[in-house]
């Protein structure tokens, strides 16, 4: 338990920040988890995709369990830093499409983007689901869990 | 170091606080005070976007989608 912390500690000392994905991020708004936000965003630099805030939408709207409002964007923005659609990461995003389906893999386009701009920016991953990008792993991302993520909060 | 001007009731107010905090210095003081203040603008911003639902509902509701299931428990309609 130790050394995994230690290991977690060491990727987010040498990373710019971390970058939450919409399944990150929809936990962390949560109401078990939203009182550590402040501690989250007070230490550390958060990023997320445009893509990642499109299916927070997504969320939101389909469930209707929670409130939008009609400034969600502006609010958001407040909190983390939004990565646009860049070229560079639609190139670097291409090109690992490329390499899944050669490795007879159809990626999911939403979690490709979220690994491309961790890899493109040096940012930790982090989501609430990192099964997910198992097969990622190949590119050298790092991904944690939001458990974890909240487990060194008080030592980073 | 640079050097800033305060008025009189500033400053009594600023070393009531220092010894309050029990600060080493008056630039340790304004750095306490200016993390409090931005902790305090994103609690207040966090607060305007709360969701209520459990971490594993969300989980599911991604895995569900991106397992190409068209039908997503937990929804509204």
């Amino acid at each position: 338990m130790k050394c995994m912390e230690e290991h977690i500690r060491e990727l987010l000392s040498s990373a710019r920040g971390i970058l939450l994905d919409s399944s990150a991020l929809l936990v962390l708004h949560s109401d078990e988890y939203r009182k550590l936000l402040p501690l989250i965003l007070g230490k550390l630099k958060a990023y997320t995709t445009m893509l990642a805030v499109m299916e927070v939408l997504t969320f939101i709207y389909y469930s209707q369990r929670a409130g939008v409002q009609d400034n969600f964007l502006d609010v958001f923005s407040r909190l983390y830093e939004l990565i646009p659609l860049t070229p560079k990461l639609i190139v670097k995003a291409a090109q690992l499409y490329a390499d899944c389906l050669h490795h007879n893999y159809v990626p999911e386009v939403v979690d490709l983007m979220n690994v491309s701009a961790a890899l493109e920016e040096n940012l930790i991953l982090v989501s609430a689901s990192p099964p997910s990008y198992k097969v990622y792993e190949r590119y050298g991302v790092a991904v944690i869990s939001v458990q974890d993520l909240v487990s060194i909060l008080d030592k980073i | 170091m640079k050097t800033i001007a305060v008025t009189e009731e500033t400053w009594r107010k600023l070393k009531e606080l220092k010894e309050k905090l029990d600060m080493r210095s008056f630039d340790d003081l304004i750095n306490t005070l200016i993390e409090t203040w931005n902790l305090s603008v994103i609690r207040d911003t966090a607060e305007k976007i709360k969701v209520s639902a459990e971490p594993y509902e969300i989980v599911s509701f991604f895995n569900q989608i991106r397992s190409g299931k068209r039908e997503v428990h937990g929804g509204a309609h």
